[in-house]
């Protein structure tokens, strides 16, 4: 029984005999692609640590670099992207803000309309408290007069 | 006193880890196989892992006074080569735009390093078969299964030392490594 078998019998406790001889099968597949990782991995040459390093170091500034560059590339384009849009945003602002001072320009003539005709109401003369009185009376004399002439007429 | 003994026995153990760190190119030549091996089966690129190889080395070499010797040297080199891993196959994912270089290995290629020694041809054809079937199996299972795969059956991690390096808990990497297994038997199974 090699390991891997070993490693499947832990996974799978409770199995029977065809379930394990076909475990063992499974077992005996992944040793052999393990071996053929490690063979594959050991044909890799290993060049000197300082190189390998220095490599490493090399990629890991050019990564820097190029992840700034796609940062700074994206904010132009984000900046690019909100100019049509502000401008979009300007203009609307603009024409809200005289659509609304037209609106208080109106208001404020209605209002003043509107003052106008309540203090001329206001500053209207008062009447005398007599007038009904002084109109009746020359309601009356009026109506006698009217009455003498064609009363003479008559005559 | 048994305690004491055991925390003078863990202080020189972080002190040995500390020192054997001192010797850089003594660590890569000890560790680079290992490292090495669990990138290529994670990655399935040759020049991915080359070049994650020598990040891993080049991350710890910077950050070896950092190094506090909690962990053996292997496991915490393993947990660099793992975040590696998880870092590379994201900013792949972001980068989807960008063409990938032809150096992924071929599942035939992989077959080709299958160790001799069959009863017959037929025996040996079907050994590289079944490993092409492993090798395509790996590539298709998700991330954190294939890590667990990789960990388990090409290093030949002890459990705890796969949790511990993955911070998953004992039962969730049993899981995973039973779901990693169940794929991998079916593909073998279902094309055998």
């Amino acid at each position: 029984m090699n390991n891997e078998s070993m490693n499947l019998d832990e996974l799978y406790p409770e199995s029977d005999a065809a379930t394990k001889r076909d475990l063992e099968e499974l077992a005996n597949t992944i040793s052999q692609f393990r071996s053929a990782v490690h063979h594959i991995a050991a044909g890799e040459d290993a060049r000197p640590i300082a190189w390998q390093l220095e490599k490493a170091r090399l990629r890991q500034r050019s990564k820097q670099r190029r992840v700034m560059l796609e940062w700074a590339v994206a904010a132009a384009l984000c900046v690019a992207a909100m100019v049509p849009a502000v401008n979009f945003y300007r203009d609307h602002a603009a024409a809200v803000r005289a659509q609304q001072q037209a609106q208080f320009l109106k208001q404020r003539e209605a209002d003043t309309a509107l003052l106008d005709q309540v203090t001329s109401e206001l500053s209207e003369a008062v009447p005398d408290s007599l007038q009904p009185l002084a109109e009746m009376d020359s309601d009356y004399a009026n109506n006698q007069a009217t009455t003498g002439e064609s009363k003479n007429g008559r005559n | 006193m048994e305690q004491i003994a055991a925390s003078e026995l863990t202080q020189l153990a972080r002190e040995q880890a500390v020192l054997d760190l001192a010797d850089f190119d003594e660590v890569v030549r000890l560790y680079r196989p290992r490292v090495f091996r669990f990138l290529l089966a994670s990655l399935r690129d040759r020049d991915a892992a080359e070049n994650l190889t020598q990040d891993c080395f080049l991350k710890a070499y910077m950050g070896r006074r950092n190094f506090r010797g909690d962990s053996s040297l292997s496991t915490w080199l393993m947990k660099i080569a793992m975040n590696l891993v998880r870092d590379h196959l994201r900013s792949k994912r972001m980068r989807f735009w960008t063409k990938t270089r032809e150096t992924a290995l071929d599942p035939i290629d992989v077959s080709d390093w299958v160790p001799d020694g069959r009863s017959s041809p037929e025996a040996e054809m079907i050994a590289r078969t079944e490993v092409q079937h492993v090798w395509k199996a790996v590539s298709a299972l998700p991330a954190k299964q294939r890590e667990v795969f990789v960990m388990r059956f090409v290093e030949e991690m002890e459990l705890k030392e796969i949790a511990d390096l993955t911070g998953m808990n004992p039962s969730t990497v049993k899981t995973h490594l039973y779901r990693a297994l169940a794929a991998v038997r079916e593909t073998v199974g279902s094309k055998a």
